[in-house]
């Protein structure tokens, strides 16, 4: 159809609106699509990982290991184990490495480089690890003071997020890692009497579900005589050996890596379909602009026999055109940045080096949804426009809003004439209202990532005042002097957010702690919550809240009396004395050492050490890996607030150029002219600005918990009052330079006509 | 008869903005011939035209072209009517602002199978030097000569035209109706031409002047004068 030359010479007219839209949905695409497929060549590689290497179907630590015997009869239940026992030595730069013997059946080693250890002297050392202290294949390190060959670098399934504890909110590569030796040396490690905290990995057969097993583990009878005179003395263990059991699903050394990304993903591909249909409606509003310029020569072509089919066709042509090419690069640009997306991910967790997927749901979803939402909307939009009949389009009759004869009186001339303006562009306006709306809810959830971040940072620091805390297996018969005791349960409580329970300590304190300034007293079950408790799920003062002891499927039920400002962790707080009375522990028993100064207390007596200088530069790594993250999503705010924005003004003025001449033939001069004209554009941004940072921040509010649901700590999305003056600052400038481009383009309209 | 309308009325609005346009209206028109269509504005030369031209509902009457009954059509039958019979030319040309003289005319010649020649098409309306051009290059009088080309190249036995001069100075009103002479005589195109211009009332076969949606007058010339020595 001749007809169709057209289009070409209005994408060369109007290359700058089509270009911009063409930008916006590229650019949204390539970050979704590599987002969204970074995420599935992380699972994939994960999952692929995971299965090469048999990854556990959970773990579980006893004091006293499983005979021969007891291994067999679990085999024989459908729990197949394998010992995964471990010693935690120093090594260098005050690191810490979990030694293992190398692995027969279950979490298999994945080596990159060399090969596994197999004489005296020799270890295999964890990726990161290996890469942060220099270390290569061939080199020695040296781990306890003792130097060991490195005879391969690689990665564990069982740890692809190296984490200390499963409690922690982030690894820090440098201060520990894991390490794999040969079973000669690591029976001489044993030897050497360290302390040693068995492990064993599990593999279900089908047979047997994770509680039957825990079950079974519980009633397993040991050996007494094996646990050292001390914790016989110290110790009521009339009821289990078991001391963790942890299934693979609940551990985040094997879960975090994938949920992370998931989160991500999933908020991903809304917020692109979201833009994609913003873009899609502009278009939209532009064609309907053409087709209301060219009403007349649409009557005409009606007029002369072209039907409403033919000229559908042909004005659909241009939008599907630029939103399937667009979509076309933006999904390939999306592929090919995969690669520079996941880098981030491969440089935090631990696993082997990944292959490109390209998913094929990715294809559907950056090409075949656009263009079938960009035809949903145009052809709504364009068939009704073309649906009127012949004659009113020949003319130039539009369905005439009531709105716009409103009696505006009492108003200023100037006034009435932008509201006026205002009404009759009411289509553009309110496109105008959600692009402007979206590109402020992206910069207020930019922005709450930063402040979220950076709270957690300081708050960290500031709220934590003791700056060691040792949680011990055993209490010593004497503490040092200048400790303070108290005592430590982990327990579970349900998170809402992902239907899944999460580890929170609670902590029994006594008056005379120096480190926290809140009253104990009250009743027996009245617990303090920290804030972070409290946001991650959702409790408030005077809430019945129930924790979970899984191990001895106990629950306990609390009152909360008070919420206090804790920010590391997820900490309840209670009065050590009712602690002991309900966990049935003795007067004086104590399993925890808050400290000023590092404390000397053998190895082997200690669970965990938490070290709040190391935590602090821990949740500063946070920042720095969500820095990207941020400006990523700012800069794409700016950009869509300016082109949306831009574009829009733009095409109502250009809808006005008539009415705009004759102003200026009546004798108005420019600056008069963009009063009255640009005035209107000034009165949504400053609505939208009003409604959509309070509005954002409520939907921020909610949908933020979800995204850092498998985090740790309970983060909220908090933006300081600078943010909301940056935030002012980019919206006034964005509309500043818009103004200023736009009262070019107006000038060139009132010298041409006449 | 190749145009009989049947006393046919037409009212706008409800109520107290109730305007009957067309009071009974009754005439015909035989093939090939130009027939004027004069009267004060407002008396409704434009509402009997479109009505002719099926781009407009009649409230009662009949009217039928070429023994096609159209008020009786659905607006796909009378898009086809338009497609097969006839072509519009307008006050203000309508042309395709991005499209070029040749590929106006193009958009037309789609919609029939049989059409004129095109480059001779271009050359009776003095337009091949023009047609590269788009319509913002042209003078008023090229674009309306561009328009009338585009009405003719599907070759319609009906040419239907609303104030084909409205818009021209005198030189380029005179080179319209000169072609528009032209062309009935070349092709034998009937022609219904609604104007103000009175003088053209000589050069045409059929005079029907309507006041207050009334015929008030309604004769054949014999004698008919030459274009080029109309005044006015
Ligand atoms: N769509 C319409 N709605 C209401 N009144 C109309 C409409 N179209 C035409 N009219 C009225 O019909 C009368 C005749 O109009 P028209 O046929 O255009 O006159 P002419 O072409 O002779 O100047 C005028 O009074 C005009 O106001
Ligand atoms: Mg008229």
């Amino acid at each position: 159809m001749i007809l169709n030359k057209r289009i070409i010479r209005e994408l060369k007219e109007n290359w700058v609106r089509y270009g911009a839209l063409a930008f916006l949905i590229i650019f949204s695409l390539g970050l979704v699509v590599s987002m969204a497929g970074s995420t599935d060549v992380v699972n994939y590689t994960i999952d692929k990982n995971n299965e090469k290497n048999q990854l556990e179907d959970g773990e579980f630590s006893v004091y006293v290991p499983l005979t021969e015997n007891q291994q067999q009869e679990l085999e024989k239940m459908g729990a197949r184990t394998e010992a995964a026992f471990y010693v935690e030595l120093s090594g260098p730069e005050k690191s810490v490495l979990r030694i293992f013997k190398n692995r027969n059946s279950i979490n298999t080693i994945e080596l990159e480089e060399g090969r596994l250890a197999d004489q005296r002297g020799e270890i295999v050392l964890e990726k990161h690890y290996a890469e942060k202290h220099g270390i290569r294949v061939g080199q020695s390190i040296e781990v306890n003071q003792k130097n060991y060959q490195v005879t391969g670098i690689g990665t564990a399934p069982d740890y692809s997020n190296v984490v200390q504890n499963v409690s922690d909110v982030l690894a820090d590569l440098k201060q520990f890692s894991i390490g794999f030796v040969s079973e000669v040396e690591f029976n001489q490690l044993l030897a050497e009497d360290i302390n040693v905290e068995y492990n064993y990995s599990y593999k279900l057969d089908g047979n047997l579900t994770a509680s039957e097993l825990k079950e079974k583990l519980v009633d397993l009878d040991f050996d007494k005589t094996k646990v050292t005179d001390f914790i016989n003395k110290n110790m009521d263990y009339q009821y289990v050996n078991l001391i963790i059991f942890l299934e693979a699903d609940d551990n985040q050394r094997i879960t975090s890596c994938k949920s992370d990304a998931a989160i991500n993903k999933n908020s991903a591909l809304i917020a692109g379909m979201i833009i994609i249909t913003l873009i899609a409606y502009m278009i939209s509003v532009f064609v309907i602009h053409t087709i209301d310029k060219e009403s007349a020569v649409i009557g005409a072509l009606y007029s002369m026999g072209y039907v409403k089919k033919e000229l559908l066709r042909h004005f659909m042509i241009l939008p599907m055109l630029v939103v399937t090419v667009s979509a076309m690069l933006g999904t390939g640009l999306g592929f090919l940045l995969i690669g520079e997306n996941i880098k981030e991910n491969v440089a935090y967790y631990s696993y082997p080096g990944y292959t490109m997927v390209f998913p094929p749901y990715l294809l559907i979803y950056g090409v075949l949804i656009p263009v079938l939402i960009a035809l949903l909307v145009n052809y709504t939009v364009i068939n009704s426009k073309l649906s009127l009949a012949p004659l009113k389009l020949l003319r130039r009759e539009k369905k005439q809003l009531q709105l716009a004869n409103i009696d505006l009186k009492e108003m200023g001339f100037i006034n009435r004439y932008r509201i006026r303006q205002l009404l009759r562009e009411i289509r553009g306006n309110i496109t105008m209202f959600f692009g402007l709306f979206i590109a402020i809810l992206l910069m207020v959830f930019g922005f709450s990532i930063y402040g979220s971040i950076s709270a957690y940072v300081n708050n960290v620091a500031s709220d934590v005042e003791y700056n060691y805390l040792y949680l011990l297996k055993y209490p010593m018969e004497t503490a040092p002097n200048d400790v303070t005791k108290a005592y430590t349960e982990s327990l579970t409580a349900d998170l809402y957010l992902t239907g899944s329970e999460m580890d929170v300590t609670v902590q029994g304190i006594d008056d005379e702690n120096p480190y926290f300034d809140f009253p104990l007293d009250g009743e027996k079950n009245e617990v303090i919550i920290s804030d972070s408790v409290a946001n991650k799920f959702g409790y408030k003062v005077g809430d019945e809240i129930t924790l979970s002891d899984n191990l001895a499927d106990r629950n306990y039920n609390f009152t909360v009396k008070e919420v206090v400002d804790f920010a590391s962790g997820l900490y309840i707080f209670m009065d050590i004395k009712d602690m002991r009375e309900l966990f049935g522990q003795k007067d004086d028993y104590y399993n925890t050492l808050m400290s000023d100064q590092e404390l000397d207390i053998e190895a082997g007596r200690i669970a965990t050490v938490i070290t709040v200088d190391k935590m602090v530069a821990a949740a500063r790594q946070m920042f720095t890996m969500m820095y990207g993250l941020v400006i990523t999503i700012l800069g794409a705010s700016v950009l869509l607030f300016a082109i949306v924005m831009y574009l829009l003004v733009k095409m109502m003025i250009d809808k006005s150029a008539f009415s705009i001449s004759l102003i200026k033939v009546f004798g108005y001069n420019e600056r008069e002219i963009k009063k009255l004209y640009l005035g209107t554009t000034f009165y949504t941004v400053a609505l939208t600005t009003l409604i959509a940072i309070p509005a954002s921040k409520m939907i921020i509010n909610k949908i933020y918990p979800y995204m850092v649901s498998n985090v740790s700590a309970g983060m909220n999305a908090t933006m300081s009052p600078q943010s909301y003056l940056i935030m002012v600052a980019v919206i006034l400038s964005a509309y500043a330079i818009v103004n200023f481009m736009v009262g070019r383009h107006l000038k060139k309209i009132s010298r041409q006509r006449f | 008869m190749f145009i009989e309308v049947n006393d046919i009325k037409k009212s706008y609005g409800e109520g107290g903005s109730y305007v009957q346009v067309l009071k009974g209206v009754s005439t015909g028109i035989q093939k090939g011939q130009i027939c004027a269509i004069l009267g004060p504005s407002g008396s409704g030369k434009s509402t009997l035209l479109n009505t002719i031209g099926g781009l407009d509902t009649i409230d009662s009457g009949s009217i039928k072209i070429s023994n096609i009954e159209i008020t009786r059509l659905n607006p796909k039958e009378l898009s086809l009517y338009r497609r097969n019979l006839l072509g519009f030319i307008f006050q203000f040309y309508n042309l395709v602002p991005n499209l070029t003289v040749k590929e106006n005319i193009q958009v037309c010649e789609y919609l029939t199978k049989t059409p004129l020649d095109i480059n001779e098409l271009l050359e009776v309306l003095g337009l091949t030097e023009h047609q590269k051009k788009f319509p913002s290059q042209l003078s008023g009088g090229q674009q309306q000569r561009c328009a009338i080309a585009r009405a003719l190249i599907k070759n319609p036995e009906l040419l239907l035209c609303d104030e084909p001069t409205g818009a021209l100075d005198y030189q380029a009103s005179r080179e319209i109706l000169k072609l528009i002479e032209k062309i009935n005589k070349k092709y034998g195109t009937t022609m219904l031409i609604v104007t103000h211009n009175t003088a053209i009332k000589e050069m045409v076969h059929r005079v029907i002047k309507i006041k207050d949606g009334q015929i008030s007058e309604d004769y054949a010339n014999t004698v008919l004068k030459p274009a080029s020595q109309l005044e006015w």
